[in-house]
């Protein structure tokens, strides 16, 4: 019966926790260019950053935690597969909304040609807000995708050069915050 | 006469360790410039208030903590990084980093972006109600340079200025900043100055 009990209590705490977290999800495109600083250009698309055919990019906006997590979602389980960046620093003005995307613990690697991704990407945005809530978002993106400086990095890729990006990030549709986030 | 091969052999050995140092030293400062700046932008509260950050005469800028002190941005090619510093113009030296690198880019042209950060620990504070800083901003700029000297240096600056999920913060509003930095002439690198390595 104890164990019955305690287990009704976790199963609620953590529904209410997760009802609390006030997350919302969001399928995205995302659009721009690398340059890397030997003038080398590459075209950035959706398909470029999924590794897993079949895969969508999902943009979770996290109200609480004062964050934006990009991560490539598995639609069929709605299971994360994997993140791609997560927010270091938030400031929101109304909804308006900027943000600094870093890479969350490893570094992910994208389809050839494109370099992993190691820097810091800020995100000047914009929330699409109907009755009270979060219906969409969009953002011009600017900043470094690759720092060959950086120390965390493996060994391997410390010769690629650092490169830049430009480009945007627009919601299609509102979507499930996914299971495993 | 061993004593004085011995003596011979010392010197010889200091005389390189000597070079050595100077070369390494000449080698860093070689890569190092440094300009007055003014840096002059709004600050966008999360109520939507707006905070303007501009100079409070000319060269002084409203992020110094004395007004006899200036505001320097260090651009450390040798550890790819860019510093804003307040300097005390009358001992040339730093008197705080306010902020500095975290990620660098830049190519042949003298183009470069950057991201740069508060040192780790509280937010930077400035005069009056000027809110605090503990965000992370971008620069996407342009280096000038002649006979292979760099002369100037201009930005456009766009990020979070203050994020108040961090602590020490949580009871003032988060703010973004959008601006501009701009150098006022050449000057010289601070005596104390050290490359702040903040890699995170």
């Amino acid at each position: 019966m104890k164990k019955f009990a305690l287990i009704v209590v976790t199963v609620v705490a953590s529904v209410a926790m997760r009802a609390e977290a006030q997350t919302n999800a969001f399928r995205i495109t995302i659009k721009g260019t690398i340059t890397t600083e030997t003038g080398e250009r590459f075209k950035v698309r959706n398909s470029a950053l999924i590794v897993n055919p079949g895969d969508v990019l999902v943009a979770v906006v996290d109200e609480t935690h004062h964050s934006i997590t990009l991560c490539e979602v598995e639609p069929m389980s709605n299971t994360l597969t994997r993140f791609i960046a997560n927010s270091r620093r938030w400031a929101s003005a109304v909804t308006k909304f900027e943000t600094t995307l870093g890479t969350i613990s490893e570094d992910p690697e994208f389809n050839p040609p494109l370099p992993p991704f190691q820097g810091n990407l800020e995100f000047d945005g914009q929330f699409k807000v109907k009755h009270n809530a979060i219906a969409g978002l969009s953002a011009r993106i600017v900043g470094i995708w690759f720092d060959p400086k950086f120390t965390g990095f493996p060994a391997q890729n410390g010769n690629l050069p650092a490169s830049e990006f430009s480009g945007t990030m627009k919601s299609t549709f509102p979507t499930f915050t996914p299971n495993n986030f | 006469m061993q004593s004085k091969r011995k003596g011979h052999a010392m010197k010889k050995i200091v005389v390189i360790v000597v070079t050595l140092v100077a070369a390494v030293a000449v080698r860093s400062q070689a890569q190092t410039n440094a300009f007055r700046v003014s840096i002059n932008g709004t600050l966008t509260l999360a109520s939507g208030e707006k905070n303007f950050v501009a100079d409070v005469a000319p060269g002084v800028s409203i992020l110094v903590t004395n007004l006899n002190n200036v505001l320097v941005a260090i651009v450390d090619q040798t550890h790819r990084g860019i510093t804003v510093a307040e300097v005390n113009p009358a001992n040339g030296n730093v008197v705080r980093v306010i902020m500095t690198s975290v990620r660098w880019f830049s190519d042949s042209k003298g183009k470069f972006d950057t991201n740069l950060e508060v040192p780790l620990g509280p937010p930077a504070v400035f005069q009056g109600d000027l809110s605090p800083m503990n965000g992370d901003l971008e620069f996407i700029g342009q280096f000038k340079s002649k006979n292979n000297t760099m002369t100037s240096i201009s930005a456009k600056i766009i990020g979070v200025w203050l994020d108040s999920s961090f602590p020490a913060t949580e009871n003032l509003p988060s703010a973004q900043f959008r601006g501009t930095m701009k150098s006022s002439g050449a000057t010289r690198i601070p005596d104390n100055y050290v490359y702040p390595n903040l890699l995170v």
